[in-house]
Parts: C-alpha cells; structure tokens; sequence
C-alpha cells in the first residue's frame, strides 16, 4: 500500500467523518427503526478500525504511549467484539402457556446469522405466576414458577422473575410486562380426533377492553373467535391488587353466527364437531437474551478505561495543575503541519 | 424538623443568590467569599432536602424529573465548589457558571413534586454506581464550561476577567476537566450496560436516552482528536466545549423530560 | 531507523499482545467467578415433558407463503396485460392461502371493477379496508366503484378519504382531486363561479353535512350495515369512540347513565365505533353494560370522511333535522345536570 494512502487513510478528516457518520445512524436511526442502528453502525466503526490501523502506522504521538495505545486497541477490540455478538446473539420473545413446555419454534425476534440454534435442548414447563401491583396500576414483583426436569420422572420448580432470569444453556429468559389469560380448548371433529389448543388473549391488563382472541380450529378452516368474559374485573385501578386468574370467568365463543357462554368443562355442537372449553390458564411472555461474548466486552472495556486512565495521569504529571493555571509557552499552530508531516514510520 | 418539600425551596433561593453574589463580585473584582458560603449553605440544606425526601420514599433520586433535576443542580454546585476550592485561581469563574446552573434551578420550580416509586429493576447497585459517574462527568464538564465562557467573554470584548490566569491556561485546564469528563462518561456508560444486561437482558438497546449519550461520548472524542491533531486556539476550543455541553445537557435533561422517565423504554 | 522509533515499535508491539492476553483472561475471569447469571441450569438432550400444542392463528397463513406469491404475480401480471378476467382468478386462488392481505383484495377489486362486476368489486375494496384502514388504493377504487353504481355521497366520501391517506407523490392523486371537483359539481355543491377550489373543499369539510352523516352506511354490531335515517326527528348525542382509546372508555358508563335520563321520544345517543370487530366491541360493551344503540366504522369513511374526526373521543350534538349542532372534543361527565341542560338545549 502506498504511503500516501495510508497517510489519507490515518487522517483526522477520516477519524472526524466517521464519527459524524456514527452520530448520524445513531440518531436517525433511532428515530422510528427506519434502519437497526445495530447494524448500521458497522459501518463507520468498520472504517474507524482501518483509519485506526493505518495511525498505528503513522502517529507518532499515539505509538508512542502505551495508555493511548492500549485505549485504541481496545476500543476497536470492543467493535469487534460487539459485531461478533450480534452475529452470534439472540434477541427475541416468547409467549409460554401456564402448564405447557416452552415450543422453541413460537421464538421470534432478532436471530444472528452465525447464531448456535440451542433452543431446542431448552425444557421447561410455565407454572403459575404472581403479579403484586401497587395502587395506581404499577407493577411490582413478579415470581413466575417454572418446572424444570429433574432427575427421572420427578421434576423441580424454580422462581424467577424481573431482574432474576431462568438462564439454560446461555439462554437467559426473564419475565416482561406481558403476560395474559389463555383458555384452553379442546375441538373433537366427526371421526373422535381431538385438537387441544391454549388460546392466548391479548396481554392483561393492558388490553383488559379486547380480551378476545381469533381461533382457527386445527385442521378446518373454521374460524371461532372467543372473549373472555370477566364479570368482575381482576384489576384495581385504585388499590393493590394481585395478578391471578379469575374464578368466575366464563368463555363467549361466537360460531356460525350464534354466540355462546361456557363455564369450564362445559361443551358446545359446532358443525363438523365438539368444542369444549377446558379451563382458563396464564400466559407468560418472556424475553429471551443470548450474549455469550459479554464478559470478554466487559473485561476489554475495563482495559480501555485504565489505558485511557493512565494515558491521562501521565498527561496531568507531566505538568502540575498548578502549572496549568500559569501560562504555557505558547503551542499554536507549531503543530498545525502535524498531519501534513504524515511519518510513515517503518 | 421541617419536611423534606420545606427544605428544597430554601436552597434554590441560596442558590439563586450565590449566582447573583457571583456576578456581584466579578463586576467589583472582588474577592468570592460571599458566593462561596451561599453555596456552601444551599447545598447543606439541599443534602438535607434529598437525604429526607431519600428516607422517606425508600429510593434514591433518580425515578422522575423531579428528581433528576434536584439532584443534578446539587451535583453540578457541588462540583463547582470543589473545582473552586481546589484550584482556587479559577474561582472568578463563578461569575459565568453559576449563572448557567440556575437555567436548572428556574427549570425545577416548574417541575411539578409527586412521590414516586422506583421500578422493580432499580433495585440493584450499578444504578446508583451509574447515576454518581454521570453526575461526576457532569460536574466536570461544567467546570470546564465556566472556564470557557470566560474565554470567550474575553474574546468577545465583554469583560477582562482580571483575576483569572491567561486564556491559554484555562483552555489547558478545560482540556483536562474534559478528559477526565470523557473518563467518567465512559465509566457512566458501562456501568448503565451493566445494570441493563442484569435486569432487562440487553446491554445496549439504543433507546432514545442511550443514543443521545453515545452522541455526546461520540462528540468529546471528536473534539479530542481535533485538539490533538490540529491544536486550536482557546477561542475555538471554549465554543467546542460549550457544543460538548449543549449535547450532554439534551442528553441529560432533554431525552428523560421528551419522556418523562429516565431510560423509559426499559421500565 | 533511530533508536527512538526502535523503542516505539516496541510499545506497539508490546501493547497489541498484552491487550489482547488481558482480554481474554480477564473475560475468562469475568465470565467464570463474577458475572451473576441468574439461576442457570444446565440444557437436557432429551424431551421429559409433553408439551401440548399451542396454536396460533397468525402462523397458519404462512403455511404457502410461496405459492401466494407466485399467483399474487400472476394475478399483478394480468391486470397490466389488460387481462382482467385472468387476474380476478388468480387473486382469488390466491386468496384461500392469504385471507388477510388487504393489497390482495384491492387488486382483485379493480380486477372485478375491469370485468363490471361492481357490486363484487365494492366488496372486495370494504375488505381491504376492513383488514388495513390506512390502505389508501382501497379508497380510490371503492370511490370509482361507487360512482358506477350512482352513489355519488359514498364515491366522494371513499376519494376524499384517498387524498387524506395517499402520499403527495401519489400517480393518483390528480386523478382523485379532479374526481372530487367533478363530483361535487354534479352534486350541486361546488359554485360554478369558479371560487378557489382548495377554498371551497375546507369549507365542505368544516361544515360536515348532517344529511351525509344519516344517510351513510355504517357497520352494525351483529354483523349487518345499516344507517342512522330513523334518528331523524331525534336530538342526537353521537359519541365516537375507540376501544382502544383510554378517555373513551373512561366516559362510556356517563353516556349510559345520560341515556337513561334523556326523554327517548326526542334524544338518542349513539355510539360510533371505529373498531374492526363487531364481535368484540359488542362483547366489550355487555361487559361494562352499555346499552344504547352503537355502530362501526372501521375504515373511518363516516368518522374522517364525513365528520373530519381525527382524535378521539369525540361527540357531536345533532339537531332533529341532521345539521351539527356542537362538536364536544374528550371525554366528559355526561350525566351532570349541566351536560344534559346543555344537550336539552338542542333543538
């Protein structure tokens, strides 16, 4: 490579502009997902990297402290490092149903490309949670029960919940603010096969006015739509009050142009088949975290701030800050040339 | 004992004064003493006001604006006290700093006071680690405002600043409260990415609060690299420094006012 | 080389390996004997428990998302060959794999517009609208639909609805504004002195017309469409409203109570929702014991396009003879005595 490119390259005109291109993507692309800024952002780190790479060849100044240099090192390790994670990472949400194993296929969110797919080694059974909420509808603790294989047939529960997730294989699964009734359905067609299902209402209590769901029976084209019908309400807008399935409830199911109400083990005819509703369940919504590069970016991120640290101590030894408050001999522009002085040092 | 709320009012009255004492003073060439004791008893019954408001709702302030606001016209007094203190040739810099901080103190008059409630995930110790390294980064950005408004009320002819050092040595000491700013900042930024991978799960989501604070970590290192590179005059360095802060001020005052939490998306 | 770039060179080469050995078992260290991670668990090899099947109806229409595509083309690729007939058969093979993509039955609307089947195309074009409300070509060609079937106020409605939705770089949108122009002069509406035009169509949406808004056709709760015609003669307090909207739901019991005190010889109220279901809203309303009668209006061609609504909650107070008498914006107490003095004083 020609000295003069690399010159170009290690330029502070490069270092600026791709700096402002980062501010840039960060903000326009924060601004509504017109694009993932996670992604984009590559991009001017990328070429912070390479304008990097060519100062270490250049820059006198920044070869020559260790503290800068370290810095700089670990920074662009830092890019690297975060690039590999949300190449290999897994962002994603997951609704799991009350008495039901997690389904790894129903994860959805952002996948890396180079994502090891371990999902599927991941067993667990959603128990039952508690919800407390303080007056005024905000919500507290959350303690999500969930069963997990033990040895033989016997199995063992676990709390978890806000701050405290369930980690398997790397996976961290932590509670979220969406959670919601799930009325389990069983339709039996003419021949006697039977299709269970666990109908997941909108979230509750946000979407306490539409706790109505669409549902497809398994196999038919025949569309139902059901509406859980809560004839006290569960929440208190004022008080304290529990998240907890209501025992009272009774399920509205609309077919074939009539409207039905079913208490649980009750069945209704519908043509082609029985639909009978079982009980009424929960549903958990868990967000799902896998970041295993993160102790390596936070080791390197500690690095850099001491290289930078002992970079600057060095700088303030150099003179007292008393002496700084006394006139320096005057340094402008004695190094306006400096980049123009590119040194390609060998 | 008066209430915690009987307390605050009393302080951002000393503090209005002190900053009108300031510029009292610098107008006269006297010496600070006076400001210095204002401030010093504002924030005594400021720490008074926080510590009882702190007991009393079981959470330190950092839940609301309100409580942003307050504890951050405490920190940024504080830091300025201390600068002074520490180095006290630069101490006529009172005159141009104060005067800026009390934009935040008219500002929380008009915030209205609600109790509050911190959220399950805050109860963890990188919050108050996170909250006490921005306010750090913060401080000193501030004093080095203070000192580069002085450069430039030299440049523009408004006033002589007699009692201060040269401009060239309170651009070098600027120079360095920014670099030790950039360091906190830093620190701010792994300390938040630690308490939200422990809580949500995601250590970085770029939600509208951790954008703006990429940006301004993003804007001192442009500004850093510039001064090192091509070694500006004070002048330009001082409108440098004033941009550096304009940005961290909408980072921290803008982006949880637009919407009302801190970090809002994450709760 | 001097021995000063000697012992540089050495502090780079010295820096890159040490950061790089620190890094790694630092985050070795990290990873091992500091990072909390939660209550870990190590993943099984094999399946303990059953897991029942969980169905959710969104996925189902992925099933042939390909062959979709492939006839959703096909059917794209006859309507711009002129070959209408080609088209409609595609898009409606297409439709038993897609159900619910609103572009789908806006195509095989035009493509039934091109063969004269207006009244399948008028159809097609509601259920676009219904699925996607925002579906701004919907309107345009349900706007053409109606003006072939001679209903002039409805064509009008659906094209104004267009211009508010289409982009401003829209190919169609001169086509609609001259469409507007046009129909309004055939409606008697537009001065034929040639007043300004943009003038003239604020004024229109200002003064929303009360005759519009009892003849338009609106959805009815049990599934069927029908108009507000029989509350003429009635003072009406018309709310509209959203489920989803939290000030709305709010004020729904005060309008219940108000209906019970109004004199139901001379006052109706009547809800206007913009929900999609009427299954839902009907369901929402038992619940928390709404009673009066309440409609839909989920493409919003009576809620924008007649009544230019754009926040909600919203109620209109409306004379016995269908002009607009007061525009109430957010929600209110309805059953004060003062709300019902002011409603009684509506004549």
């Amino acid at each position: 490579m020609s000295h003069s490119l690399i010159c170009k390259l290690a330029s502070l005109r490069v270092t600026l502009t791709c700096i402002g291109v980062a501010v840039a993507v960060a903000l326009f692309g924060s601004d509504g997902d017109t694009w993932p800024v996670g992604a984009m952002i590559a991009l001017p780190f990328g070429a912070l990297c390479v304008n990097l790479l060519a100062a270490l060849t250049t820059n006198v100044t920044l070869r020559a402290s260790a503290g800068l240099l370290g810095f700089h090192l670990a920074l662009a390790t830092l890019a690297l490092l975060a690039a590999a994670d949300r190449l290999t990472g897994l962002a994603g949400h997951v609704e799991v149903t009350e008495g039901v194993g997690f389904d790894p296929s129903l994860v959805e969110g952002d996948i890396g490309p180079f994502h090891p797919w371990k999902l599927d080694s991941v067993r667990f059974v959603q128990g039952g949670f508690e919800i407390d909420y303080d007056p005024g509808m905000k919500r507290r603790d959350t303690v999500s029960k969930v069963y997990l294989p033990g040895d033989g047939q016997a199995s063992r529960s676990l709390d978890v919940g806000d701050d405290m997730p369930l980690v398997i294989g790397g996976y961290r699964f932590y509670t979220s603010f969406n959670k919601g009734f799930a009325p389990l359905v069983t339709f039996t067609d003419g021949a006697g096969a039977a299709h269970t299902g666990a109908i997941h209402l909108p979230s509750y209590p946000l979407n306490y006015f539409k706790q109505g769901n669409d549902w497809t029976i398994p196999g038919t084209r025949k569309a139902v739509k059901v509406w859980l019908h809560l004839p006290d309400e569960v929440y208190d807008e004022e008080g304290a009050w529990r998240f907890r399935k209501p025992d009272n409830a009774s399920l509205v199911v609309i077919a074939e142009g009539a409207r039905r109400e079913l208490r649980p083990g009750e069945t209704i005819s519908l043509s082609g088949g029985h639909l009978r509703y079982e009980e009424l369940r929960s549903w958990m919504g868990y967000t799902i975290a896998y970041n295993t590069l993160v102790p390596w970016m936070l080791a390197t991120v500690v690095i850099a701030i001491l290289c930078l640290a002992w970079h600057v101590a060095g700088k303030f030894q150099a003179t007292s800050w008393d002496g700084a408050v006394r006139a320096r001999p005057s340094q402008t522009g004695t190094d306006a040339n400096a980049e123009r002085r590119c040194a390609y040092v060998r | 004992m008066f209430a915690d709320g009987a307390w605050l009012p009393i302080s951002l009255a000393l503090y209005l004064a002190a900053a009108l004492a300031a510029a009292i003073t610098a107008a006269r060439n006297g010496t600070f003493q006076m400001t210095i004791m204002l401030l010093a008893v504002a924030l005594t019954t400021h720490s008074v006001a926080i510590s009882l408001r702190w007991h009393r709702l079981d959470h330190g302030p950092y839940v609301d604006m309100f409580e942003v606001l307050s504890s951050n016209i405490w920190s940024l007094h504080l830091a300025v006290l201390i600068g002074c203190l520490a180095i006290p040739r630069i101490k006529a810099s009172l005159a141009t700093v104060l005067p800026v901080l009390q934009v935040l103190v008219v500002w929380l008059l008009f915030v209205p006071e609600r109790d509050t409630l911190a959220p399950i995930t805050y109860g963890t110790v990188w919050l108050p680690v996170h909250v006490t390294l921005g306010k750090i980064f913060l401080g000193c950005a501030v004093l080095a405002v203070g000192l580069s408004l002085v450069v430039l009320v030299r440049h523009s002819g408004l006033g002589a600043f007699g009692a201060l050092p040269e401009n060239r040595a309170l651009d070098e000491l600027a120079y360095r409260f920014i670099l030790i700013a950039f360091i906190f900042e830093t620190l701010m930024l792994v300390a938040g990415a630690i308490w939200a991978q422990d809580a949500w799960g995601r250590y970085w989501a770029w939600d509208p609060l951790e954008t703006w604070a990429f940006v301004t970590w993003l804007s001192v290192a442009a500004y850093l690299h510039f001064r090192a590179m091509r070694r500006p005059a004070p002048a330009l360095n001082a409108v440098f420094v004033l941009g550096i802060f304009v940005v961290a001020f909408s980072t921290f005052f803008g982006m949880p006012f637009v919407s009302t939490a801190p970090h809002k998306g994450a709760i | 080389m001097t021995a000063g770039n000697r012992c540089r060179r050495n502090v780079l080469a010295l820096t890159v390996p040490i950061v790089a050995v620190v890094v790694v078992v630092f985050g070795f260290a990290l990873d091992r004997w500091v990072i909390d991670s939660g209550i870990e668990i190590a993943p099984e090899p094999a399946a303990l428990f059953p897991s029942a099947p969980i169905m959710d109806p969104a996925r189902q229409s992925d099933l042939d998302g390909a062959h979709f595509d492939a006839l959703f083309a096909q059917g794209i690729a006859g309507l711009r060959a002129g070959k209408p007939g080609q088209a409609a058969a595609a898009f409606e093979a297409a439709r038993r794999l897609g159900p619910k993509v609103p572009a789908l039955y806006v195509n095989l609307g035009f493509a039934r517009l091109a063969l004269g089947q207006v009244d399948a195309a008028v159809e097609s074009f509601e259920t676009s609208i219904n699925l996607r409300p925002a579906q701004a070509n919907a309107y345009f060609g349900l706007a053409e639909a109606r003006e072939q079937q001679g209903d002039m106020e409805a064509a009008l409605g659906a094209m104004r609805t267009f211009v508010h939705l289409a982009s401003e770089d829209d190919r169609f949108r001169r086509r609609a504004l001259s469409a507007i122009w046009e129909w309004e002069a055939a409606l008697g509406r537009r001065p034929s002195n040639g007043t300004d035009a943009a003038q003239t169509e604020t004024n229109e949406y200002a003064q929303a017309k009360g005759s519009d808004l009892l003849t338009a056709e609106l959805g009815r709760l049990d599934g069927g469409s029908g108009t507000l015609a029989h509350f003429r003669g009635k003072t009406l307090v018309l709310n509209v409203w959203a489920t989803w909207c939290a000030p709305c739901r709010v004020e729904l019991p005060s309008l219940q109570r108000l209906s019970e005190k109004l004199n139901p010889e001379q006052y109706a109220v009547v809800g206007l929702s913009t929900d999609e279901d009427p299954d839902f809203v009907r369901e929402f309303l038992r619940e928390v014991g709404v009673a009066y009668p309440n409609y839909l209006d989920p493409g919003r061609d009576v809620a924008f396009g007649i009544l230019k609504i754009e926040s909600y909650p919203q109620t209109l107070l409306i004379r016995p003879d269908g002009s607009i008498a007061q525009r109430i914006v957010g929600a209110r107490a309805w059953d004060e005595p003062e709300m019902v003095a002011n409603i009684e004083s509506v004549r």
